[in-house]
């Protein structure tokens, strides 16, 4: 008998030890992760086939590259100016109107019309900044996050009166005929979609790029790092915050337009990929331009996944199920996956 | 430079104080009277519930400084597990409301746990999904709550004949809710005050202010985060009851995105951390709109547009962003400035001596009376949260 | 022969919102020198270096090379060749080492960036060793090598210290002040410097001045003030 004991007790707390080896690993975790997904891709396949499968993966993944533009957005503003802009949704929703007039009102070609739109969209954020946003003092985020309330209240009323709230289609960069579409692991991923992850892809890429090569980004950089010294090195912040609010904006038309054309344009279009967008920011990292996109991913595949797969949840509760999930990442990582902690000092 | 300069605890300030309140109470027992008829009345019933419902939220936001959008969702429940109560099992509107705020204060317990770890802004986003989540769990459980098409208690609260009022005439029946609704109202307003005032009051404004410092003096973060969360949920609950007083007849999308972001609205436009800012705030929350949507005329082009509502936000949009120029203290702040151009209470605690009090009281610069001080934060290098 | 100050400060009134922390202080740093403030806590030190740089509200004269700055905007002071390292380093702890370097020299439009960002870690091996990690996880001493480097990047002509010491462990301190002084006799590196630790300062300071309550106590050469023993009593607490 003692023997047995003695045996279940070593074995007890090193199994102990290992697990808080394990739970001490952040690559347990992910570990972790990989093999559940494993399992239930396993399962779907099994259930209800490969077909499905991909068909709701390409849903997943496109709609996870629209909240993931969205989202960086939101991150462009959240890292240099540490407030969250409800407005983004409203000022994206604004650049695809433009967009529309400019496209299926005047006749500019596509991908033309949308760059246009972008450059509007950047010359309003720049002028909301230096109008609304610059006479606060950067630290004190209520004001300056109350603006933003108010400009999304009033932009979406002010498009709902100028276009009314019937929906309208958005075209396309991308070719959309009934045949564009290709094979791949016996479901068809459109060339329009398709289309969605490049460019958003593309945007990323560039966007790095941008902000790790330039100038500009250095300084937008170092703004978010921290006001004080970069004034002190020179750097005028005003301008640089400005030229966040800018780049966000144009940002977020992109995300718009893209968006539109996989559903109807109309004021209140931007709602719910809005709040999409901001809980995957917020489970990337609210200051992470890659975890924006890495939590635009999770949540969408979480949203169509859950959302297809498993009936007690079916499409009313995926939101619910993708936003808990958030908050359980959030419990773990306060700060996000990729989010910088900021350690304070008593 | 004042008009008149009282000092604390005298004679004079207790008249002064005591007429102030008479004022006030006069003013609002004789509402009905002067609005006349029960949708005058049942508008300024609306701006009670609402008082109360920015008043819960106050005290997360505003006291507590943990940012919530989910309010919305609290209120929401109140408003459910009332008229589930009252329609479905006969429960009294009194007791249903008590239920509805418990259910609520654990939820909102629930709520607060994950707040412990996740501050300012990721806590925005994360009530942001409870506001959200709210409406589609509502839908999702139609049997119970009546769906999207809403659920109606037939059960209504009618003047008892002690009142002299007359329960078949309309504008009677919603004069007597206005005066319940007072009373309900009074009642909450007192017991947050007292919280308030009281330790564990003291020790959430501290935890407001600086968390790291709080803890370190002994303030249990964790309890009174948590506690906080619920007894906000609570007291918005209550408001959600107060709702169903006013009219048994509820929807989900009440209870949505919208009203979470009205009740921060109407918050901070009647002032942050201030106990009577929750009336201006509610007062423009329900007339705002209307009175927008009213003279919708004055501009032609407008006519005939569809969603008058959009003028209302679009005005609203602008006047929230004016009103943070203005007025960031809120609608109680600029209130204050002004009495104070024609009061000033010099401080006269019951600590200090009779002389020094003179003395201070002559080079004090004590504007208004003494309040918990509206929210700013401090320039302190730590950016981040 | 007098030459002219390089900073020149006269009835300097600096505060904070409501609170007056500085009632007047005159003070003259000449090109070349090394020039120290020190006090008790609360004697407004930091405040003086802030207010030099525009950081807080001031009222009276500044005058960098004889022009005025009182009412010029920190980022231009910047600009115009005053480097601050203000208390607690200042790094931007998101960027890395390098950048850290780089973006010292913002203002600059010339093309001997690298150049001089490959001097600097001559100075100090430590940062090369380090130059892709993350500033943020640098140890304290690193990190105040960095911030030195970092203002002298922009070729300065003024370089002001914040407390270079605060939270350094002596050895650390004792190397710094020695590269400082370095700097100073080498490159003719003109410093205005605050600091607790009155010792070390004299070391490298040629003149010193002593605040108390927001004005200057006393000034004077600093082998001068080192050796008197009421006033090192009474201002410098040793």
């Amino acid at each position: 008998m003692p023997t047995n004991l003695s045996d279940e007790i070593s074995t007890t707390i090193s199994a102990s030890a290992v697990l808080k080896g394990l739970r001490k690993s952040k690559y347990t975790i992910w570990a972790l992760f990989g093999v559940v997904i494993a399992l239930f891709s396993l399962y779907a396949i099994v259930t209800d086939g490969f077909e499905l499968f991909f068909t709701r993966l390409y849903d997943g993944l496109t709609n996870g590259f629209i909240y993931s533009a969205m989202a960086i957005a939101l991150v462009l503003i959240y890292k240099a100016t540490g407030v969250i802009n409800f407005a983004q949704g409203s000022m994206a929703m604004l650049g695809t109107f433009v967009a529309y007039v400019l496209i299926v009102e005047q006749g500019v070609p596509t991908l033309l019309g949308i760059l246009i739109a972008m450059a509007l969209s950047a010359l309003f954020g720049a002028g909301i900044e230096r109008v609304l946003i610059r006479p606060f003092d950067p630290t004190n985020h209520l004001p300056i996050t109350i603006i933003t309330l108010g400009l999304f209240l009033g932009i979406n009323a002010f498009a709902g009166l100028i276009w009314l709230y019937d929906p309208r289609a958005f075209p396309t960069p991308f070719p959309s005929g009934a045949d564009d579409y290709f094979e791949l692991f016996g479901a068809r991923l459109r060339y329009d979609r398709l289309g969605i992850w490049i460019m958003v892809g593309l945007m990323f890429v560039l966007l790095t790029l941008l902000l790790r090569k330039t100038k500009a980004g250095l300084a937008f950089r170092s703004v978010s790092s921290s006001i004080e010294s970069s004034r002190l090195v020179g750097i005028n912040v005003g301008r640089t915050l400005q030229f966040g609010w800018a780049l966000a904006a144009a940002v977020g038309t992109l995300a718009g337009c893209l968006i539109a054309n996989t559903t109807l344009l109309e004021p209140n279009f931007m709602n719910r990929v809005l709040i999409f967008s901001f809980a995957a920011a917020t489970l990337g990292g609210l200051d992470s331009i890659g975890g924006a996109v890495v939590g635009g991913l999770i949540v969408a595949l979480v949203e169509t996944m859950a959302g297809g797969y498993i009936d007690v949840i079916g499409s009313e509760l995926a939101a619910t199920t993708a936003l808990a999930v958030i908050v359980v990442v959030l419990v773990v990582r306060p700060n996000g996956l990729y989010g910088s902690k900021r350690i304070e000092r008593v | 430079m004042a008009l008149v300069t009282l000092t604390e605890r005298t004679v004079a300030h207790r008249v002064y104080q005591v007429a102030a309140w008479a004022l006030f109470t006069i003013v609002v027992l004789s509402i009905p009277s002067y609005a006349g008829l029960d949708a005058e009345i049942g508008r300024w019933s609306d701006v009670i519930c609402y008082a109360v419902a920015i008043l819960g939220l106050n005290l997360v936001t505003g006291y507590s400084g943990q940012i919530s959008l989910g309010h919305s969702a609290f209120v929401g429940i109140g408003a459910y597990v009332t008229i589930i109560l009252v329609g479905d099992h006969d429960w009294s509107y009194f007791t249903a409301i008590v239920a509805g705020a418990v259910i609520a204060f654990g939820v909102g317990l629930l709520i607060g746990l994950p707040a412990l770890r996740i501050r300012g802004l990721y806590l925005a986003v994360v009530t942001l999904s409870v506001a959200v989540v709210f409406p589609q769990l509502v839908q999702k459980f139609e049997s119970i709550t009546g769906g999207d098409n809403g659920k109606k208690a037939a059960a209504e609260l009618l003047p008892p004949s002690w009142t002299g009022l007359d329960s078949r005439n309309r504008n009677d029946i919603a004069a007597y809710k206005y005066y319940l609704l007072i009373g309900v109202a009074g009642i909450m307003f007192l017991l947050v005050r007292n919280l308030i005032r009281s330790r564990p009051g003291r020790a959430i404004v501290a935890i407001r202010d600086n968390q790291t410092s709080a803890a370190v003096s002994g303030v249990d973060l964790r309890l009174y985060k948590t506690l906080t969360f619920g007894v906000s949920a609570a007291v918005g609950a209550i408001a959600g009851g107060m709702f169903v007083m006013r009219e048994p007849f509820i929807a989900p999308s009440q209870f949505g995105l919208d009203l979470a972001i009205f009740l921060v609205v109407g918050l901070v436009l009647g002032g942050v951390a201030t106990l009577p800012g929750a009336i201006p705030g509610a007062i423009i929350l329900v007339f705002a709109r209307k009175l927008t949507t009213d003279h919708t005329d004055i501009i032609p082009w407008l006519d005939g547009r569809p969603g008058a509502g959009a003028i209302a936000d679009v005005l609203f949009g602008v006047g929230l962003i004016v009103f943070v120029f203005v007025l960031p203290g809120g609608v109680i702040d600029g209130f204050r400035r002004l009495r104070g151009l024609i009061v000033r209470v010099v401080p006269n605690p019951a600590w200090l001596p009779a002389a020094a009090a003179a003395a201070a009281a002559a080079s004090t610069q004590a504007v208004g009376s003494v309040e918990p001080v509206t929210v700013t934060s401090t320039t302190v290098p730590a950016e981040g949260t | 022969m007098t030459t002219a100050a390089l900073l020149r400060v006269a009835g300097l009134h600096a505060s904070y919102g409501p609170i007056q922390v500085l009632h007047g202080i005159d003070l003259e740093v000449h090109a070349g020198e090394v020039v120290v403030v020190l006090g008790a806590n609360g004697a407004g030190k930091t405040t003086t270096l802030r207010a030099v740089c525009h950081m807080v509200a001031t009222k009276g004269v500044v005058e960098l090379e004889g022009h005025s700055i009182a009412g010029t905007s920190t980022t231009d002071i910047a600009r115009l060749g005053v480097a601050h390292v203000p208390q607690g380093r200042g790094t931007f702890i998101d960027l890395s080492v390098e950048e850290n370097l780089i973006v010292g020299a913002f203002a600059r439009k010339d093309k001997d960036i690298q150049a001089d960002v490959a001097s600097w870690y001559e100075v100090f091996p430590r940062l090369a060793e380090r130059r892709l990690q993350q500033a943020g996880s640098l140890s304290g001493g690193e990190q105040q090598m960095l911030a030195v480097a970092r203002a002298m990047m922009s070729r300065p002509k003024l370089l002001l210290l914040d407390e270079p010491s605060l939270g350094l462990a002596p050895m650390i301190v004792a190397d710094l002040f020695e590269r400082l002084g370095r700097l100073n006799r080498e490159q003719g590196m003109t410093m205005l410097v605050v600091e607790q630790n009155a010792n070390l300062a004299f070391d490298i300071a040629s003149r010193a001045y002593v605040l108390e309550a927001g004005e200057v106590a006393l000034s004077g050469r600093s082998d001068e003030l080192r050796h008197d023993d009421a006033i090192r009593r009474a201002y410098l607490g040793y």
